[in-house]
């Protein structure tokens, strides 16, 4: 790479990072959707771009922030291509040009071997800050995106109240489930937004830390196991899934979220995180496992002794339990906050595993999607017909006529136990599952909006009192229940 | 005395073929592809499906004790490494044969583990790498449940 290419990429990460800051300051609700359908193209050209550009010694070979995005950006493209809101639209032109951005720079890149020097302008720009800088304009992007889905959702609901007020026909109003839907999308921008975020903040303490000798620094083995199940995750889900993958997904990110309260609790007893969020957070993370745990209950009903794991899911899934085992268990049980503390680096290990709490949203996303809407759904019979007749009997109880006097199940497909195709009312309730499941873990993210390593957060403040952050609330994404009461589970 | 839920039955030597599954793409019926066939006698087959049905009914009473436990119980990481064992041990059986069957009699986890560990045992000496890494895992998993954790 010449020394003129190299600032040309220079060039375009600054056009770019430019470009998504206007975006950030137009706070236009009209772009929203624009944005929204913009997003997997943008996000696969930062990948492609990610992938040429000089190798950052200040990444952790587990830290690498653009595999588990580009996984998100394209569970939000199959999203869209499945018909999901927004659907299918134009995209927004700063996005479009961001994107095209990404791909000449890493045309340019592409030309000759890289030589981290060349990637500067008058050498200020060194490859570690080329890196950043891509990784700030996706930021601020990702940040944009959610400010303008935030100004539309907030005009839905004001021409929702004024529609019902002046008694608009209902055709000319927005419907309560769009308002949803938006909120939906809000919850999965904001945890790509925060993403990369913390991987920004975690690449400027990392190079604080060791400008000098640019060492890499050594990779957890949780954290590698992480970065890999969370990829295969996303993976497996985008690949015509069976329901026993989703049983394994669900079980691990149990597990995950089991693991992440006994490192949280380690952190804070020995003083390497704020004990205060660990306090809110670790409630928050039990209803997370718990919300799993139901999913996972709900997906083995549909599977039967034929069905087969996605071996790459099996192997990702025993990494991980290898890793999680070796980092904070012992022969009985959990391990002690010392034991755990001499295997692992606590608050870095903390921080990974609030990187993977955010991911998770997206993952219970493509999880209700799926339940919504996969056409290769099926199950043995009886358990649709007794499943099928119970969310049946409570949406007519519920007041939807639909329902009403259909048979889900002929009497010889019960007899044979027969694997039948999924119908409507037996996706509510994995639907519902998933939905709990998302609203868990936003819970769970409000909960941690605080968290921080250490040193900066005592665990006590002057007065004695354990300090607490901004209140939890204030970072709680709304709940969302798309045909919901209090059905049974 | 047959292990735990299987029938003791004599064969006639028929064969199998064994197809360590791959994932490509495609529908949920054809995304696994054959690859490296080597023939598998029928009854080995059929042994391999009763270790399936031993781990899988394992990993469900390992479940129920996790969930019965309070939330944040280590009981996950056990009935998890079951899971993944029966995982395993189903990959191992060729398509064709029956997994389905009596649902193997057993109150907890380690006792139908152990069915499955002696059940692997009784297989004939095949050089399968990949039923080596079973048996290990089986073991493993014993090790574990008998020490106490979520069984």
């Amino acid at each position: 790479v010449s020394a003129r290419e190299g600032r040309l990429v220079a060039e375009l990460l600054d056009d770019s990072d430019g470009l998504a800051r206007e975006a950030l300051l137009d706070m236009s609700a009209d772009r929203a959707l624009g944005m929204v359908r913009g997003w997997p193209q943008l996000m696969q050209s930062a990948a492609e771009l990610w992938a040429v550009l000089p190798p950052d010694p200040t990444v952790w070979a587990n830290g690498d922030p653009i595999a588990i995005l580009a996984a998100m950006g394209k569970a939000v493209g199959r999203s869209l291509a499945a018909g999901h809101w927004p659907g299918r639209g134009p995209s927004d032109e700063a996005w479009e040009q961001i994107t095209s951005n990404f791909l000449e720079a890493g045309r340019l890149l592409e030309k000759q071997p890289v030589a981290a020097e060349a990637v500067s302008t008058d050498g200020q720009v060194r490859p570690t800050t080329a890196n950043t800088h891509m990784l700030h304009a996706l930021y601020v992007a990702a940040h944009a995106t959610s400010v303008a889905l935030t100004g539309y959702e907030r005009g839905l609901q004001d021409r929702l109240e004024v529609g019902a007020r002046r008694r608009q026909p209902l055709v000319e109003r927005p419907t309560l489930l769009e308002v949803e839907l938006v909120g939906g999308m809000i919850a999965r921008f904001d945890a790509i937004e925060q993403l990369a975020a913390a991987s920004l903040a975690a690449r400027r303490i990392e190079a604080a830390d060791q400008p000098a000798t640019g060492r890499r620094r050594p990779a957890t083995r949780l954290g590698v196991a992480l970065a890999v199940w969370e990829v295969q995750a996303y993976r497996t889900l985008a690949n015509q899934p069976d329901p026993a993958d989703l049983v394994r997904v669900s079980r691990v990110q149990a597990l995950i979220a089991t693991t992440t309260v006994v490192v949280g609790e380690a952190a804070a007893r020995l003083g390497g995180t704020d004990a205060g969020v660990i306090d809110r957070l670790t409630p928050a993370l039990e209803n997370v496992q718990l919300a799993w745990s139901r999913s996972a209950r709900r997906w083995a009903e549909l599977t039967t002794p034929a069905s087969r794991t996605d071996p790459a899911l099996v192997g990702a899934a025993g990494q991980l339990r290898v890793a999680i085992r070796g980092a904070v268990a012992n022969q009985t049980g959990w391990a002690t906050p010392d034991q755990i503390a001499a295997r692992i680096d606590l608050p870095a290990t903390v921080m990974t595993l609030h990187g993977s709490l955010l991911a998770s949203v997206e993952l219970a996303n493509i999880t209700r999607e799926i339940a919504a809407d996969h056409p290769g759904l099926a199950a043995p019979a009886r358990v649709i017909a007794m499943r099928a007749q119970g969310e049946a009997e409570f949406a007519i109880e519920q007041g939807e006529t639909r329902f009403e006097g259909v048979r889900w199940v002929t009497p010889d497909q019960i007899t044979a136990n027969q694997v039948i195709p999924l119908p409507e009312p037996a996706r509510r309730g994995l639907v519902n599952a998933a939905t709990d499941v998302a609203a868990a873990i936003n819970q769970a993210v409000a909960a941690a909006a605080h968290l921080r390593p250490t040193a900066r957060a005592p665990r006590v403040g002057v007065d004695g009192a354990r300090r607490v952050g901004r209140a939890a609330r204030e970072r709680e994404i709304s709940v969302h229940h798309p045909n919901r009461g209090g059905r049974p589970r | 005395m047959p292990a735990l839920g299987i029938p003791e039955h004599a064969v006639f030597h028929r064969y199998a073929r064994i197809v360590p599954p791959v994932v490509i793409s495609g529908s949920i019926f054809q995304r696994r592809l054959d690859l490296d066939k080597r023939a598998m006698e029928i009854d080995t087959a059929e042994t391999l499906a009763g270790v399936v049905r031993l781990l899988r009914q394992a990993a469900v009473l390992a479940w129920a004790a996790a969930d019965r436990a309070e939330a944040g119980s280590a009981a996950q990481l056990f009935a998890l490494g079951v899971d993944l064992a029966a995982d395993q041990a189903r990959h191992l059986v060729p398509d064709g044969i029956e997994i389905d069957g009596l649902v193997p009699a057993g109150g907890e986890p380690t006792g139908v583990l152990r069915s499955a560990e002696l059940l692997l045992q009784r297989l004939a000496p095949i050089a399968w790498a990949a039923l080596d890494d079973l048996r290990a895992t089986v073991a493993g998993l014993l090790l574990e449940g008998n020490a106490g954790v979520g069984a």
